[in-house]
């Protein structure tokens, strides 16, 4: 899978946790750039993600992950393992 | 040995000169032996015997975890230390509310013999230490640490005095690097500690201990304290608890800082809080933080809980069906906070599943709020809509502290009729007058309050209060020191024939 093609998918994911059409996150971007993205959506968004690539981040992941673009390492990383 | 005697500052006056004189490679060493003597004198031979089990089996657990190549039985040890750990919280703390549960179902089912009573004194902050163990070996297991093989940095990790007692309850990721590192005597640091320790002081013998005597005298006797005196003391507890709690990390906090450590904080200025979520992000954090990521977390990402989440998706929707384990996993967080308070319904209901009453509330309410912000066109960034916020969330959480104050819940239940019996008397002076304090007392727990709000503005609005004193010329700065040195030697209350109440989260 691309980088790319995981931004479509995660897109996606967001677009669908938090009910916003418009959201496009990117690197960059980290829960305060998200309306909404607080620790209760947080859970939700990282089961989702783990549905949609069908993954399992660890625990540690679930609470140490700074921003999307380590979320996308992550997410690369397990689908390719 | 409470933080506020004088046998305390005894022993710290010692600790530093000989802390700061010996080389670098005994000051740990130093630090475990002074916590050891912290321990023992503030808790006794059982205080010191339990925290040493829990420091052990948990230190031997983590090196198992992580020499054993299984999965499985990475997950056996990891579920048998932290039973071992919670047995004995549960055992010295809660085996008493269990048995009250176990006499009312029996009595339920006809049973008339004489109920099984058991009582025993917890080690002093086994709720606290239990926690940053239980931590400390999780985050061994989910690999975010790797397990500490010297065992002078993991026991002074287990057993730092300044946090034993009443936390803040702390990472291993966080504090390891503090207790690595090269300790260099840092003249700034050190000052900082002692003028956020005369802070911490100034908050719980001026402005805490005062307000105790309103608040114990109102509660000691609601009948005829009725109506807005209840309304009052409640409101006074809040400032208390505050005022006691957060002073208590101010000592803490400055005590470390002294000793070239930084602990995490613990609040930030909470009653400015415009929700309840927002609140429990402000105050006591290190718990809420431990929660969320040991238990509501892994909660929500178990398979049960995912299957749950797929299910009510299915039956009621998407937005509907993802609340469905989010709310249940709510309910359970909540629970485990007041029960971690102590084993009693007052704090179940107080501190707990009334605070998840009021977030999910909020979350159903949402859409209507949001309809009434439109409608009459609000704008929420206001002062006037921001101050209403703060209020709304401060008595929301002070109908809370009714419950966690009073002597139990059904207490809490009979004090509420009373809330509205239209007393007014503690809005004149005779009346609070009549309250354990006089003129002269009420006047500086006045002006011990207005400073304290003048603080927390200036540090929510422009940050750290010391740094800015800091800046100030000689003369300004000495004189903001010694008015705080002897307004707590003046005004605090403390002294031959005078005991200071011991800090309330020491006895959870």
């Amino acid at each position: 899978m691309t980088r790319e093609e995981a931004y479509e998918k995660l897109n996606e994911v967001f677009r669908d946790v938090f009910d916003d059409e418009d959201i496009t996150v990117n690197d960059a971007t980290q829960a305060k750039d998200v309306d909404g993205w607080d620790s209760l959506e947080h859970i939700n968004l990282i089961v989702a993600i783990e549905e949609m690539f069908d993954i399992k981040f660890s625990m540690g992941q679930t609470t140490s992950m700074k921003n999307v673009g380590e979320m996308v390492d992550e997410i690369l990383k397990k689908v390719e393992a | 040995m409470a933080l506020t005697s004088l046998e305390f500052f005894a022993f710290f006056a010692l600790l530093l000169l000989l802390y700061h004189c010996v080389p670098q490679k005994a000051k740990n060493p130093v630090l475990i032996v002074a916590n050891l003597v912290f321990c023992y004198l503030a808790g006794g031979v059982r205080t010191l015997a339990f925290l040493s089990f829990t420091t052990c089996c948990t230190y031997v657990g983590a090196l198992m975890i992580e020499r054993t190549e299984s999965v499985k039985k990475k997950r056996a040890v990891l579920i048998v230390v932290i039973a071992a750990n919670l047995a004995v919280l549960l055992f010295t703390k809660y085996l008493g509310f269990f048995l009250h549960i176990g006499n009312a179902v029996s009595h339920l089912a006809g049973n008339t013999q004489a109920d099984l009573q058991f009582s025993i004194a917890a080690p002093l902050g086994v709720s606290f230490y239990t926690l940053q163990m239980i931590g400390y070996l999780a985050d061994v297991y989910m690999e975010k640490i790797k397990a500490e093989h010297s065992p002078v940095s993991y026991i002074v990790f287990a057993t730092f005095f300044p946090q034993i007692t009443s936390g803040p309850i702390s990472r291993y990721a966080e504090l390891e690097p503090e207790i690595s590192r090269t300790k260099k005597f840092d003249y700034k640091e050190f000052t900082f500690g002692l003028q956020r320790m005369g802070w911490g002081l100034f908050k719980k013998l001026v402005i805490s201990e005062r307000l105790a005597v309103l608040v114990n005298t109102i509660y000691a006797d609601y009948e005829t304290y009725s109506g807005f005196y209840i309304a009052a003391a409640t409101v006074f507890f809040a400032f208390e608890l505050y005022t006691d709690f957060s002073g208590y990390m101010d000592i803490a906090l400055g005590a470390a800082q002294c000793l070239g450590i930084k602990l995490p904080e613990n609040f930030t200025v909470p009653f400015f809080s415009r929700s309840i979520s927002e609140y429990w992000r402000k105050w006591h954090i290190t718990l809420g933080t431990w929660c969320k990521d040991y238990l509501f977390y892994p909660i929500l990402k178990s398979d049960a809980f995912v299957k749950l989440g797929k299910w009510g998706k299915k039956k009621f929707g998407k937005k509907k069906g993802k609340n469905i384990p989010v709310r249940l996993g709510l309910i359970i967080l909540w629970f485990t906070v007041g029960f971690w308070h102590g084993g009693s319904w007052k704090y179940i209901i107080g501190s707990g599943l009334l605070h998840c009453f009021y977030i999910i509330g909020g979350q159903i309410l949402e859409p209507v709020s949001a309809k009434i912000v439109k409608l009459f066109k609000i704008d929420v960034e206001c002062f006037s809509f921001r101050l209403f916020q703060c209020l709304r969330t401060f008595f929301l959480v002070c109908f809370g502290f009714l419950f966690f104050r009073a002597e139990s819940f059904k207490t809490a239940l009979l004090m509420i009729p009373y809330l509205f019996s239209g007393n007014m008397q503690v809005f004149t002076e005779e009346g609070m007058l009549a309250l354990g304090l006089d003129l002269m007392d009420l006047r500086v727990l006045f002006f011990g309050l207005v400073l304290l709000l003048l603080v927390s503005v200036f540090q929510t609005q422009r940050g750290s209060v010391r740094e800015w004193i800091a800046k100030q010329n000689l003369v300004f700065r000495w004189a903001v020191y010694l008015s705080l040195l002897f307004a707590v030697l003046l005004f605090g209350m403390y002294g031959p024939g005078f005991v200071a109440n011991q800090f309330i989260y020491q006895n959870f």
